[in-house]
């Protein structure tokens, strides 16, 4: 199967004050029609720049594209003029935003903020506009549609709010959608009903989808494939059950050891000592080797090499080439 | 004896009043909620936004004026004057926001040094910087630090001035209200961790609140759950959170999201929080609830003893007397 997305080797970089600022460094994502793919990171990680460098949204002049391309069905995005990019953003791909009470309009009712995609792509009567938009309402769960369109969003709770975007996201049937945080604002119990519906419009559309967040637990119960990101770059990458059960990277150790056992009130948490490094002065070698407990001479000295764990399983660090070092020398 | 006991604490905040400046429209933001905190043993209050459980915090602390119901501190009545002096000292707080929590023109000094100078415990200019070293090295800050402002510190390390903050008049009580949520997940452990050595070492006793329920779980050895001002549920840890018993502590603990690929939900979840503004009849919670009949529309239940250390406040619940 040929992959939808496949972004290789992207570096972005942006102009500020204090000069060049590298924030995604040498990522390569591979998104194929249909799937569930999760990237999860701490703050800073670049993991939103990734997802909006993809549609272009990030402020022009500012954001340089250092390197690298973004293939959206074997087209390469990166030459496309604003034009060419929006025949694509809304319908072939769209987005939802971590925070429900700013990416609505405020002074719009929620129908004319729906009807608003679907006029621009789909030729259809304002009637059948609004019948098509209560449609979608009732799809992802809100309760009286009809009433709902002529609300504003303030009248609505932030879930419901996460609800309309969703609505207005998935209105033009796109065949990606990129959730940037969909449920962090939101309650657990919210939070829980959101997911279920993102999964059953899934199902329904057959999109794919890229989930991104900090939070593992959500990221283990939606996604097939998983993209561990630490300060610019992918250090893990492989499915659900590889990064859960049989983790290789030692960041993606430590993030697993900071959560508490629910079955196991005295786990001790090691967690990560230290802090992420400071983007303005990137340690030279690893990325994480101030804060890794088993950081060598070599991850000071040049950026790990990419290893394989398993089948699609990889990632990079210098632990298994030291490994096999060790293993010709008492040979 | 109880540390500190709140005993049916009512918070109501007044929204509207009518031309003789009676309140017309009042919000129940705490409703009659009893909790005992017991020395060097850690309470975790869950529950969601809204619900009323920093609100209850605060004014256990008596940062909010109660509406109605007492607190003991060791027994007496934090109303008698030289009682409620001496709890304000032994009881401080640490908060959500490491940003707003911190003063940006003052320094790092100033800061741990004004519930110093407050209670005049050092006697001189040497033995307070001599003490602000001190509580910056237990909070794994260096010294040196002292004279900085906290724009120059990241998140994590705001939040261990703030603790230290809270640690300098050697207090034996500290209300946490959600001190981990601005957090990246590596350094909520770190400061988790913290508070957990800080409380073998200083026999210190938390209200731990947060929205976070493995996290609580983790941390406290005893939980209690709210649902729009209401103390639903009270109990020991790991039982609240493996055998809940109220519905809504149910579909609370079923909506966690768990780290395992293979984890699947098994209770519904649905419905949302109602505005505490129209609070529905009877059980606060009968509009979502799966379990509900005539008696939970029309008839408050109480938090009653349901076991060893559990209460909760639903008639559906067996067990225990009425």
């Amino acid at each position: 199967m040929n992959p939808l997305l496949e972004v290789r080797h992207l570096s972005i970089s942006f102009h500020t004050y204090r000069g060049l600022l590298e924030a995604v460094h040498d990522v390569s994502i591979t998104v194929h029609p249909g799937e569930t793919v999760g990237i999860v990171g701490e703050s800073g990680c670049g993991k939103s720049v990734t997802s909006q460098a993809v549609m272009k949204l990030l402020p022009q002049g500012a954001a340089e594209y250092r390197t690298g391309e973004i293939l959206w069905e074997g087209r390469d995005l990166l030459p496309l003029s604003e034009s060419e990019m929006n025949g694509l953003r809304g319908r072939d791909m769209a987005m939802i935003f971590q925070d429900p009470m700013t990416s609505l309009n405020p002074v719009l009712t929620i129908g004319a903020q729906l009807c608003e995609g679907l006029a621009l792509y789909q030729k259809l009567s304002k009637q059948e506009q609004r019948t098509r938009a209560a449609e979608l309402l009732k799809a992802v769960g809100l309760t009286s549609p009809e009433k709902r369109l002529d609300q504003y969003p303030h009248q609505l709770s932030g879930g419901m709010r996460q609800r309309c975007l969703i609505a207005m996201a998935l209105s033009c049937s796109p065949k990606l959608l990129f959730a940037d945080e969909p449920t962090t604002a939101l309650d657990v119990t919210t939070e829980a009903q959101v997911l279920d519906v993102l999964k059953k419009m899934q199902a329904e559309l057959g999109m794919a989808v890229v989930l991104i967040s900090h939070n593992l637990g959500v990221i283990a119960q939606m996604c097939r494939r998983i993209y561990v990101m630490y300060a610019g770059t992918v250090v893990e990458e492989g499915t659900a059950e590889d990064i859960f059960y049989r983790p290789a990277h030692p960041y993606t150790k430590g993030l697993l050891a900071s959560l508490p056992d629910p079955s196991d009130r005295e786990k001790v948490l090691t967690g990560i000592p230290g802090q992420a490094p400071d983007l303005f002065h990137m340690p030279k070698g690893c990325r994480f080797y101030r804060r890794c407990p088993q950081a060598m001479k070599a991850c000071m000295e040049a950026e790990p090499p990419r290893e394989e764990a398993g089948p699609g399983h990889h990632y990079t660090c210098w632990l298994a080439a030291a490994e096999r070092r060790r293993g010709d020398g008492t040979h | 004896m109880a540390l500190i006991e709140a005993k049916e604490l009512t918070k109501q905040f007044v929204i509207d009043r009518n031309w003789l400046g009676r309140p017309k429209k009042v919000l129940t933001a705490v409703n009659r909620v009893s909790l005992t905190i017991e020395p060097g043993e850690t309470v975790g209050l869950v529950g969601e936004s809204g619900c009323g459980k920093s609100t209850f915090a605060r004014t256990l602390l008596g940062l909010y004026p109660k509406t109605d119901g007492d607190v003991f501190y060791k027994g007496r009545n934090i109303g008698e004057p030289e009682i409620g002096k001496d709890y304000r000292r032994q009881v401080q707080m640490i908060f959500q926001d490491p940003y707003a929590s911190l003063d940006p023109r003052m320094t790092v000094e100033d800061i741990i040094s004004e519930p110093l100078r407050n209670y005049g415990l050092c006697s001189d200019d040497r033995e307070r910087r001599q003490r602000v070293a001190d509580l910056l090295t237990q909070v794994d800050l260096r010294p040196e630090t002292a004279q900085r402002y906290p724009h120059e510190f990241s998140g994590g390390q705001r939040q261990r001035i703030g603790i230290a903050r809270a640690l300098a008049v050697d207090p034996e009580c500290i209300f946490c209200d959600e001190p981990i949520s601005a957090l990246d997940v590596s350094v909520q452990v770190q400061i988790v961790n913290m508070l957990k050595r800080l409380q073998e070492d200083r026999q210190l006793s938390y209200l731990f609140i947060a929205h976070d329920l493995s996290m609580v779980h983790h941390l406290s050895r005893r939980i209690g759950v709210m649902y729009l001002g209401n103390l639903v549920e009270l109990g020991p840890s790991d039982a609240v959170f493996h055998r809940p018993l109220h519905p809504y502590t149910q579909m609370l603990i079923a909506s966690v999201p768990r780290p395992d690929p293979n984890y699947r939900r098994t209770t519904l979840v649905s419905g949302e929080v109602p505005s505490p503004l129209d609070v529905p009849t009877g059980c606060v919670f009968h509009p979502r609830c799966p379990y509900c009949d005539e008696r939970c529309r029309n008839e408050v239940p109480v938090l009653r003893s349901v076991g060893e250390e559990r209460f909760a406040a639903c008639h559906h619940v067996k067990g225990g007397t009425d």
